[in-house]
């Protein structure tokens, strides 16, 4: 079968200790045997490993930040796209993920397609919506609420047991003891990730995850459970493996059924001592260990293509159990002179 | 006779089994040849010594505590009454790390 040859431009590149999902997406598709991917990658800082990997990223161009605005983001886009034709883009990152679902109308009037959650879908699993969200679709979550200052822990210590999960809107999350822990975790996020800091009930138990793909109308094209079996000192999996966990999957089918999720997901899990199931977090796009998946048998970046390029996707039904990853380092070599085409021209 | 050496053994571990009961490994649970036990549900493995395994194998076959006790007796050089302290220990642990069906149950 002749393969599609498709420009894909992705994010994500920052293959680190924690790492973005970009690079296992891009080794996903270029596993691909329908896909001939020719990989543009969308790059951040001039730091980020994956510009440098060329076996797997074919050009990159350095973008601004979502935080700079949606117009200067828009007009680098334009650029790229009029150099290299994109038919599909993968924002691979929480933070940008808003500016492009609101940009995805124009984005497809200028010949880009995503595959990416409504609006309403993002908005609703917001770790500061996550109450209403499992009283909505009947999942357990542990009691969370916003906050914009200590204070307002404060005024709502009564409803919280020490320890409590002190969480970034986007990323970081640390497990508090007291109150003064609380507002140290409280002012070190949000001057990275800004306000509001969202605060948890802590579940004790052991967390796993569920990585799913799922088509916008209620079908989830695909799922495979993992338990993390290393975990770094910033809470990412080191180490994973693939379980075979049916509660897992009817719960990861019920909320694509109920919310007709459309994109890539991760579920973050606790599984308490009595076997009951805690969401804590919805992730609104395909996770690092996304290759994973891919390992087991389904190539979700692959599906996710195939998806935003309306060309039909069977639902994976099956997976191999036991599948484990174990992330490592590796120091990549670069020549100075790629290093300086990057930072100056922003483009490699 | 070789001497009779179980795995993991937990010291002061309460006993959770009497001696009628039938134990059943969990049906998912994969034991290679090699003693390597993965718990696909969990993610967990285990490794066996090869006493360990041909206990957990005959445990697979469905036989009892006597059928065991029998087989065991008559191949090592063990008592009845150690090898039973031991059969049981193991069992508890076998139940604390969730491999077999809670009371027997298939």
């Amino acid at each position: 079968m002749e393969k599609i040859k498709l420009t894909i431009a992705l994010s994500g590149l920052n293959n680190i200790d924690s790492p973005g999902p970009g690079i296992p997406v891009v080794r996903g598709l270029r596993d691909s045997k329908e896909i001939d991917a020719r990989i543009i990658g969308l790059v951040y800082d001039n730091l980020e490993p994956g510009p440098y990997m060329h076996d797997l990223v074919d050009k990159s161009y350095k973008v601004p930040y979502p935080s700079d605005g949606v117009e200067p983001f828009l007009e680098r886009i334009r650029y790229i796209h009029q150099v290299e034709k994109i038919d599909v883009l993968i924002p691979n990152f929480d933070s940008e993920l808003f500016t492009f679902m609101k940009s995805e109308k124009i984005l497809r009037e200028m010949g880009i397609r995503t595959f990416l959650p409504t609006l309403q879908q993002f908005e609703e699993r917001h770790k500061s919506n996550l109450p209403e969200y499992g009283k909505k679709y009947g999942v357990n979550v542990p009691y969370s609420a916003p906050i914009t200052s200590v204070e307002d822990f404060r005024n709502m210590q009564d409803k919280f047991e020490f320890p409590v999960v002190v969480k970034g809107k986007f990323y970081d999350a640390y497990i508090a003891y007291d109150m003064d822990q609380v507002a140290l975790y409280f002012n070190k996020i949000a001057a990275k990730w800004g306000l509001p800091i969202v605060i948890q009930e802590f579940v004790r138990g052991t967390e796993v995850n569920v990585i799913a793909l799922g088509d916008g109308k209620g079908n989830t094209i695909g799922a495979v459970p993992m338990r993390k079996t290393y975990i770094t000192d910033k809470g990412k999996a080191w180490g994973g493996i693939t379980l075979e966990d049916p509660t897992m999957m009817d719960l990861t089918y019920k909320i694509i059924s109920q919310t007709k999720w459309r994109g890539g997901m991760e579920l973050e899990l606790i599984r308490t001592t009595k076997n009951e199931l805690y969401m804590i977090e919805i992730n609104p796009r395909l996770p690092a260990w996304v290759y994973l998946a891919v390992a087991a048998g389904q190539n979700l970046p692959e599906a996710l293509v195939k998806l935003a390029m309306d060309i039909p996707v069977t639902p994976f039904t099956k997976y191999d159990i036991g599948k484990m990853f174990i992330r490592y380092s590796f120091d990549l070599i670069v020549e100075l002179n790629e290093f300086e085409k990057l930072s100056t021209k922003g483009e490699l | 006779m070789p001497e009779m050496v179980f795995v993991a053994l937990i010291v002061g571990l309460k006993q959770t089994y009497c001696k009628n009961t039938m134990v059943k490994i969990k049906k998912n649970i994969a034991i290679s040849d090699s003693g390597f036990v993965f718990d696909p549900g969990s993610g967990d493995s285990y490794s066996l010594n090869p006493s360990g395994l041909e206990i957990v194998q005959m445990i697979k076959l469905g036989k009892d505590f006597s059928a065991i006790l029998e087989a065991v007796t008559e191949k090592y050089e063990v008592d009845s009454g150690s090898f039973e302290r031991y059969y049981y220990d193991f069992i508890a642990t076998l139940a604390q790390l969730h491999l077999t069906e809670p009371d027997g149950k298939d």
